[in-house]
């Protein structure tokens, strides 16, 4: 009898304990808890101070009453950094209608500063064609900087072994009001673009009104 | 441990006894039912494929799903009955594994039965990936994942029961090379003819099934993995590799396990002894690898398969058949041969099952032949195969087992005309339906199309008629043994 | 009582050296050692515990615990606890998650100890060839998934782990049909 009552207590238990661990059977991995996390309990951004690939200072804070589209990179990226950007570009192109574009930010973020110089990331951008007023490509200004946005972001960056990085690839989006609201995988550019043209037509929508 | 130990008998209790009557007849009982209604299933898509029957495509291979899929449970449960039966008068098994797998397996079909007709899940019996997770919006993920879910559920409860066999022969006899009768092939013991040939077939047959259940256990999850997470695509080929190995030695076992049927019975009936000798062994020990490596003779058509995949799988195909079937074959002439046996029903099935087995691997030599096959694969030629050995070989030892388990030899009546007829309309029908398969096959008639071309259609209404004879013999067999199965008292 | 002490002594100096932070770093630097090196090291440790807990602590337990199956259950929980990806990330950056690690992992190692011995043979046969599948499952799994699934690990990483999953299960394998065919043990009894 006090078998059965341990086992079916420590089954019990166990259950819930992985049913909260992964929220509710919905994220198993770290990316999928992240997104979730961020869809459910948007969170406030900080207001850094970067400096862009006019070398510049930006803070995040001027883009106010925007939609940003964060995405992080480093410029010497062989791979994943090209298709991240590259569907930003089209983005960019299929937002360009005059009242579309402003309302909507590309925000390129370096996690290698030591190496991405305002005048390489000036490049990168240039490599995509960007349209430079509303792309911007930034570094942050020290490494606690840097610690701080990617923890802000739980973005994970780990060495390669050619000298280069893996990271978490994927779309964050910050709100009008400053508060990192959705984040989509690099797999899901079409959610991302329908989503964009959802809110942004919302935004038009209460504008008028 | 000397040799009149090896060929005693295992004593159990009264009780005991009782127990494991009733649980070998709800096996038969159960598995005997479930062939009727798929029997009736297989029946109503010949009709609906000869357009005496309005079936929408739809519940079409719904049916095709729960036909394949009730067919190969119905003679794993069934055979298992035969197998367990026997076996433990042998080794001392454990009634309560035995009940809990017949409990797993019921609820495993429930599941089963639930994704085919509540969850609409028409994917065949083979879950062949990725057709599950690609219903188009005809089943959902969930039904699927039932259907899975179910087969896993049931090849749990299996690997129990063979665990529980391992166990109890390996305590017997050591280890399992030595149950085979290896030790004896190779001359380290001493032949015996008294070692029994239900322990042989019974290692053979719980040594394929575990792998062929390990095999499944890891597809299974893998399909169901792909479910709910579409972007992890497997290897097709690799997934199809291992789901026709746990499918194809999951039944191919059955008729391996209910053989032992007619290792028992037909010394009853003859009065002489069936003896164990050095080729039983041998081909007992072939058998092993054949029915394990056999399988690739249905993937003769996926061309990236290796081609020295390919041509074992035919070499296999041709010799596979024959170790058992010729010891056994032989052994039952022999045994046979002015015996004065009397022709009780079922002496006549357990003999008719000797030629269905024997007659069914020149279709399935056919079919394995790789230029042969490049043109039949995919028409009702294989539907022909595999009902030619299910119909003639495997069901009449089961149907002759249950005849044998209702007292017919203890009475030493003679057939009623009720059973001759019944025998009769089984053997032409179920002869018809195979044939009639075959045919359709060699006129390039495509297998699991719901809808036939008019030209196809007189083919389809043949067999619609083989099918309504079989199902009526089944009919008599089940009725017979609903009345006197359930009362009747252990053979003597 | 001499020898027993000696080695829990052992055992803790084992479990220390694991968790100081260059030992930590270096084994949990790649996916093969987090998971074939610390965590396996750490359920042996809490194995061997096991086995030298004092025998009225045992006692005590034993109620709780006939045929082995409620530590059996607490050791599966824990297993598919941390066959979590997004836990085994959370470990490497948060310390809490780390430290439970810590504490669950030589926990399941003493409960299967002392349940296993206890469990019935053919839940035994069951359970392993549920793990040897897992192992199989998981290797597959790992070698085709196109993502990764730990943010702290490289792809290439994944691979290698998902190939040396398939390896030892195929050898398990070999090793378990030979015993079974040509052995005397098949399941511990």
């Amino acid at each position: 009898m006090k078998t059965f009552l341990a086992t079916f207590l420590v089954v019990i238990v166990g259950s819930l304990v992985l049913w909260v661990s992964t929220d509710e059977g919905r994220a198993f991995t770290a990316e999928e808890a992240r997104r979730l996390e961020i869809r459910e309990t948007p969170r406030s951004v900080p207001d850094w101070r970067l400096q862009n690939q006019d070398a510049e200072t930006f803070r995040i804070q001027d883009w106010h009453g925007h939609f940003i589209v964060v995405d992080f990179i480093y410029t010497s990226c062989p791979d994943v950094c090209l298709i991240l950007s590259g569907n930003l570009k089209t983005l960019q192109k299929d937002f360009s209608t005059e009242e579309k574009s402003d309302k909507l930010r590309f925000l390129s973020i370096s996690f290698d500063p030591e190496k991405d110089t305002p005048q390489r990331l000036k490049e990168y951008l240039h490599h995509f064609s960007a349209d430079l007023r509303y792309w911007m490509a930034a570094r942050p200004i020290n490494p606690s900087q840097k610690e701080a946005i990617l923890d802000f972001f739980k973005v994970i960056v780990i060495p390669d072994e050619y000298g280069g990085y893996t990271h978490s690839a994927g779309y964050h989006i910050i709100n009008p009001d400053g508060k990192l609201v959705a984040i989509f995988g690099i797999e899901q550019t079409d959610e991302l673009h329908t989503y964009l043209n959802q809110v942004l037509e919302e935004k038009e929508n209460v504008s008028k009104s | 441990m000397s040799t009149t130990e090896v060929s005693s008998k295992i004593e159990y209790s009264d009780s005991e006894n009782r127990n494991a009557l009733i649980a070998v007849k709800s096996h038969l009982i159960a598995g005997l039912l479930v062939f009727l209604l798929m029997m009736l299933a297989g029946l109503a898509m010949r009709a609906a494929q000869g357009t005496w029957l309005e079936i929408g495509a739809d519940l079409f291979y719904q049916i095709m799903t729960v036909h394949g899929a009730g067919v190969v449970g119905a003679a794993m449960i069934t055979s298992t009955g035969v197998q367990w039966y026997f076996l433990r008068q042998y080794v001392r098994l454990s009634n309560g594994v035995f009940w809990t797998n017949f409990f797993i397996f019921l609820t495993g079909v429930v599941l089963i039965l639930g994704s085919i007709f509540v969850g609409k899940y028409g994917g065949a019996w083979t879950f062949l990936f990725p057709l599950p997770a690609i219903s188009m919006g005809a089943w959902s993920a969930g039904a699927a994942a039932a259907f899975q879910l179910g087969l896993l559920i049931i090849g749990v409860g299996f690997l129990i029961l063979y665990l529980d066999f391992g166990r109890a022969i390996l305590a017997r006899y050591g280890s399992l090379a030595r149950a085979l009768g290896l030790t004896q092939l190779f001359g380290k013991e001493p032949v015996n003819y008294k070692h029994p040939a239900a322990v042989v077939a019974s290692t053979m047959v719980l040594i394929v099934n575990f792998m062929g259940i390990a095999a499944g256990a890891v597809v299974l999850v893998m399909g169901l993995v792909n479910l709910f997470y579409p972007e992890f695509k497997p290897d097709a080929l690799l997934m199809k590799n291992l789901i026709y190995f746990f499918g194809h030695v999951v039944i191919n076992a059955t008729i391996y396990a209910s053989v032992i049927a007619v290792y028992e019975l037909l010394p009853r009936y003859t009065g002489r002894p069936w003896k164990t000798n050095k080729p039983f062994y041998a081909a007992w020990f072939a058998i092993v690898f054949m029915v394990m490596g056999v399988y690739p003779h249905h993937l003769l058509m996926d061309f990236p398969m290796p081609t020295w995949a390919l041509i074992t799988a035919q070499v296999l195909s041709f010799g596979s058949g024959l170790p058992v079937l010729v010891v056994t074959g032989y052994g039952a002439l022999m045994i046979v041969y002015r015996s004065g046996i009397t022709w009780s029903t079922s002496a006549k099935l357990l003999f008719l099952s000797m030629f269905g087995w024997a007659a069914g691997v020149i279709p399935a030599i056919l079919d394995a032949m790789v230029t042969v096959n490049r043109t039949f694969h995919n028409t009702l030629w294989v539907p022909g195969h595999f009902h030619f050995y299910l119909l003639l070989g495997l069901l009449p030892m089961l149907i002759g087992f249950a005849y044998f388990l209702a007292g017919e030899g203890d009475r030493k009546e003679r057939p009623k005309a009720v059973d001759s007829l019944g025998f009769y309309a089984y053997l032409i029908g179920a002869f018809m339906t195979s044939m009639v398969f075959l045919a359709s096959g060699a006129n390039s008639i495509p297998r699991r199309w719901a809808v036939h071309l008019p030209e196809w259609i007189g083919f389809a209404q043949a067999g619609t008629i083989a099918a309504s004879l079989v199902v009526l013999g089944m009919l008599l067999f089940i009725t017979r043994a609903l009345i006197s199965l359930p009362g009747a008292n252990n053979p003597r | 009582m001499y020898p027993k002490a000696k080695q829990a002594w052992l055992l803790l100096a084992a479990l220390v050296i694991l968790a100081l932070p260059p030992m930590q770093r270096f084994l949990e630097q790649s996916m093969v050692m987090h998971m074939l090196v610390q965590i396996p090291a750490l359920a042996i440790i809490g194995w061997m515990i096991g086995k030298i807990l004092p025998e009225n602590w045992k006692n005590n337990i034993a109620p709780w615990n006939r045929w082995g199956i409620t530590g059996i259950a607490l050791a599966i929980i824990i297993m598919t606890y941390w066959m979590l990806p997004r836990v085994q990330d959370a470990a490497i950056s948060e310390w809490p998650v780390e430290l439970t690690k810590f504490i669950t992992v030589p926990i399941m190692g003493m409960a299967l100890g002392i349940s296993w011995p206890q469990l019935n043979p053919i839940a035994q046969g069951v359970l392993k060839l549920e793990f040897w599948a897992t192992f199989m499952r998981l290797g597959w799994l790992y070698l085709d998934l196109p993502d990764r699934l730990c943010a702290n690990y490289l792809l290439s990483d994944q691979r290698v782990f998902g190939q040396l999953l398939l390896l030892a299960g195929s050898i398990w394998a070999v090793a378990w049909t030979l015993r079974i065919t040509f052995g005397i043990k098949i399941i511990n009894n």
